[in-house]
């Protein structure tokens, strides 16, 4: 049987030092825009390379990479990144897992932010340090025992050496006497003035006015360029505390002149529209998913492959001769595929045999049914009708076929998918996700040994279902509690399940539509839980946001337009591509209505791309 | 209270011993009274006191209800608490050890966590260990009860998981993590948490051999990918009633990733191994416990006590940190 690693498990850059990311970074256009000296706020999925990027500020990172851009950007940058990963403990009043801090949520409040500003604090030390040790200012043991003498003055920190080091190991120290601090409380205090009279003096130490604070006296200490700001970078901020996020949020309007933000988080935000700051000169957004990057993305992708490529065999390698080329996904214009006796022209003179809409539709079209190639003269809606109905004529030759009475369609069985493969296709599937194009790419790679050999296209759509069918299993592994749609008890998975068979039934099993279904519209009238329960699918990258705000926040699910991960497309055999739109709850209704929205299906426009 | 030591004794150890409070749990399970009732004269000529917590879910069951009229018969003291029930748990202990713990002295305790949740032997561990007191130490004898094999339930899905109520492990820095898992049998189980934490650092212990092979089997064939996708060095094999060599095995393990990673472990498998991890995270403040649950909706399992099977027995002791 055909193993598979773990997919997601390659490359993920929180457990990487800065210095590991950077010997593997690729430079991306995203990188450019958080280089820049203003607040940043990098919006995306799971595994959209986030944490790279924010890492990738740092200077043990900017100092080990190596490009030919890296020395320019080293001496323009002008801030000094302060990098934090955020803590799940950092959030002890929302999850049911803290249920034992109920009884004190004064306490509970103290805690969560007492421990952020003891991560933070943390991180500015390593950061200072790196200030030092680049040569950004003198380096030099008198002026770290003066600075150090300071912030344990002012941070409240047992008397210990003077050095970086040491101040970092004692706030580690802090966490401890922390986690200490809370379990006493729990099991002898029985009231929040028990608890208040136990306080000690750095819970009152506020993260933001003691950066400053530490900043400046850092600045004048060292007669540091006044040019350099501090750019505060919190990571996956979807996991941090509510008021964390919108003190951060409200931050990205007005703060101190030194100081930057540089957050990252879902792509639907949890807060509150008036609390978010709008882009503009001061707030720049970087929406990290396919959708905002068009070619910019396939351009990357390419080039990670190549990269790949190069280090296992030692030589510059095209992509397209290891992976070959998708038919369907091909972005060139292949017209030869149309012509008399071409691939597709075979494909959808087949079908129109047996489909008598295909037929019509053909007909109607100004197409003849038996020989289907493109309209000659100025038949432009001819032309696209083809170029649309192409993955749909493939998916139902290749998945189904009529019964007897030629009437209705039933399902093939098939053992490997081999409308999944091809570079293009491997690109695309992703979704924006470098991860997982490393883990396919990987995956693939296993099997041709260290001849630089083409894969066979069943030998790739294996590998592909299998990752598909992982992904799946991750979603379907993932905690969370029911909800209820129109009546029923359903977990994401179901959901997905949902609108996934429907979609493969719509294309590969129902009457031929040339523009069936393949969308779905977050309904406003769906109960908060249903909501709550996308937007983990939304950061989970199950469910892609097709018409993201442009220069905004995308702070509501509700009225977006959303489709499956193209990673999921193997698993529910559907393509790789975006059709109208239906409502998220039709998905649910036993009886099929065919209750679509949004675009015409007499008005279908050019789009034969890949988003 | 720290803990001083822990020691895996034999069943006949328990004649000599002579204990102020037994505490067991009362659930659907067959094996609910199994070792309490072996134990019944020792707790009689020692008058020691006796309760029961008793789920509040799925309490007309028909096993349930036989097990209660059993431990009432024993003279065990029934409380009522919910599966993950932390704060009623401690509300239970704060008032039958209120006396207790304004005394000097040694307090000496037989719990048999057989068929308790991680939640519920996790929070007595930690009560007595947290509670302020002015006892000079508190020795705690937990016994299990193997139980015969079943096998397991369609899998339901992930409800809960996170850190086990009563442990908090607030980190500073950002250190990668390593995931120590102890496989249970139930599909999906391991596979969530791993895909949930994604680590950097995954390392599977199971019991094997098993002296009935169905154990080790299911335990494989339901972990087969998980335990397929890592390194031969992170895969642990151990035997249930041999608490040292897990002790050993856990124990070096965590001291050897916790200066790099932060250590996460999750004890999904037999309760001797979460006891294991339980009284490991007593020791070192920066060790997570984790644990994994369908909620309500888990599976629900009538485990009978396998009786040729010796209970599995460790004693541990705590000492007060004044003295």
């Amino acid at each position: 049987m055909l193993k598979i690693d773990n997919f997601q498990k390659v490359f993920n850059a929180r457990h990487l030092a800065p210095e590991q990311v950077a010997e593997r970074f690729i430079y991306n256009p995203d990188f450019e825009e958080l280089l820049l000296g203003n607040h940043t706020v990098l919006l995306g999925p799971r595994g959209c390379g986030k944490t790279t990027l924010m890492k990738m500020l740092t200077l043990p990172a900017l100092n080990v990479w190596k490009d030919r851009r890296a020395n320019k950007i080293k001496e323009g940058i002008d801030f000094f990144a302060v990098y934090i990963s955020t803590d799940i403990y950092w959030q002890v009043q929302k999850d049911s897992y803290y249920e034992q801090l109920k009884d004190f949520p004064d306490y509970a409040d103290v805690i969560s932010k007492v421990a952020v500003t003891t991560s933070v604090l943390h991180a500015l030390t390593i950061t200072m340090a790196q200030v030092c040790e680049y040569n950004y200012v003198s380096n030099n043991a008198e002026l770290e025992s003066k600075m150090c003498q300071y912030l344990i003055q002012r941070w409240g920190i047992p008397a210990t050496i003077p050095t970086y080091s040491m101040v970092q190991q004692a706030l580690i120290e802090r966490s401890g006497d922390l986690n200490r601090h809370i379990q006493s409380t729990m099991f002898n205090c029985r009231s929040e003035e028990d608890v208040r009279n136990s306080y000690e003096d750095y819970f009152s130490l506020d993260y933001h006015s003691s950066v400053i604070e530490a900043t400046s006296f850092f600045v004048k200490l060292y007669d540091c360029e006044d040019r350099y700001k501090w750019a505060l970078c919190f990571d996956e901020l979807e996991l941090a505390p509510l008021w964390l996020q919108d003190k951060l949020f409200q931050g990205l309007r007005s703060t101190a002149q030194n100081i930057l933000f540089k957050l990252s988080a879902s792509p639907i935000v949890s807060i509150s529209s008036d609390i978010l700051a709008t882009a503009g000169n001061d707030l720049k957004l970087v929406k990290m998913w396919p959708n905002t990057l068009g070619n910019k993305y396939r351009d990357f992708s390419e080039k990670l492959v190549k990269a790949i490529l190069k280090e296992k065999f030692g030589k510059s390698i095209d992509p397209e001769d290891i992976f070959g080329t998708n038919p369907l996904l091909h972005s060139g214009k292949h017209t030869k595929t149309y012509e008399e006796g071409g691939e597709t022209w075979k494909e959808i003179k087949l079908l129109a045999t047996t489909d008598s809409n295909l037929k019509k539709l053909l007909l109607s079209s100004g197409i003849n049914p038996n020989n289907p190639v493109e309209p000659k003269g100025n038949n432009k809606a001819g032309d696209t009708i083809l170029r649309k109905i192409k993955p749909i004529v493939y998916f139902r030759n290749y998945y189904s076929q009529y019964n007897s009475k030629k009437d209705v369609r039933t399902k093939r069985s098939r053992k490997a998918q081999t409308l999944f493969y091809g570079k293009e296709l491997i690109y695309t599937i992703c979704d924006g996700n470098p991860r997982w194009l490393i883990g396919i790419v990987n995956g693939m790679l296993k099997q041709i040994g260290e001849e630089s050999v083409k894969i066979s296209p069943s030998n790739q759509a294996q590998v592909l279902e299998r990752i598909s069918q992982q992904f799946h299993n991750i979603i379907k592994s993932m905690p969370g509690n029911e909800v209820v749609i129109n009546g029923k008890p359903v977990t994401l998975s179901d959901i997905l399940d949902k609108i996934g068979t429907r979609i493969n039934q719509d294309i590969v099993l129902g009457p031929f539509k040339r523009d069936p279904a393949s969308t779905f519209v977050i309904d406003k009238e769906l109960d908060d839980d249903v909501i709550e329960i996308l937007k983990q699918a939304a950061y989970q990258g199950a469910i892609i946001l097709m018409n993201p705000e442009k220069e905004s926040f995308d702070f509501k699910m509700e009225g977006k337009t959303f489709r499956l991960s193209y990673m999921l497309c193997p698993f529910y055999k559907i393509p790789l591509r975006k059709y109208s739109k239906r409502s998220f709850i039709n998905y649910f209704e036993e009886k099929k209505t065919d209750k679509e929205i949004g675009i015409p299906t007499n008005n279908i426009q050019g789009t034969f791309d890949y988003e | 209270m720290k803990l001083q030591y822990a020691e895996q004794i034999e069943y006949t150890d328990l004649e000599s011993s002579k204990y102020d409070f037994a505490i067991a749990a009362s659930g659907y399970e067959s094996r609910c009274t199994y070792f309490m009732n072996t134990v019944e004269l020792l707790l009689d000529n020692n008058k020691t006191k006796k309760i029961v917590f008793g789920f509040k879910e799925h309490n007309n069951k028909r096993q349930r209800i036989i097990n209660d009229l059993i431990f009432e018969k024993m003279g065990f003291k029934l409380y009522q608490a919910e599966e993950s029930g932390y704060r009623s748990i401690i509300k239970i202990l704060d008032i039958v050890f209120k006396k207790a713990l304004e005394g000097e002295g040694t307090l000496e305790l037989l719990i048999d966590y057989s068929c308790m949740t991680r939640v519920w032997f996790a929070t007595l561990i930690n009560y007595f260990q947290n509670k302020n007191s002015k006892l000079h130490e508190i020795n705690i004898t937990f016994s299990y009860s193997p139980s015969i094999f079943m096998e397991p339930q369609m899998p339901v899905n992930n409800k809960h998981m996170g850190p086990i109520p009563g442990i908090f492990r607030v980190s500073t820095g950002s250190k990668p993590t390593a995931l120590i898992i102890g496989l249970g049998y139930e599909k999906q189980r391991a596979r969530g948490i791993r895909d949930y934490l994604d680590p950097h650092q995954t390392f599977v212990f199971y019991t094997s051999p098993t002296i009935d092979t169905k154990f080790a089997k299911t335990v494989e064939k339901n972990n087969q990918q998980l335990i397929d996708s890592l390194s031969k060095k992170n895969v642990f094999k151990y035997s249930l009633n041999n608490l040292r060599s897990i002790d050993a095995s856990l124990t070096s393990l965590c001291l050897m990733l916790r200066k790099d990673y932060k250590v996460i472990l999750a004890p999904l498998g037999p309760k001797p191994f979460s006891l294991m991890s339980f009284l490991l995270a007593s020791r070192y403040s920066d060790i997570d416990v984790w644990r994994v649950s369908g909620g309500d909706s888990g599976n629900l399992y009538d485990r009978k006590a396998d009786t040729k099977l010796e209970p599995i027995i460790c004693r541990t002791k705590f000492i007060s940190e004044k003295r």
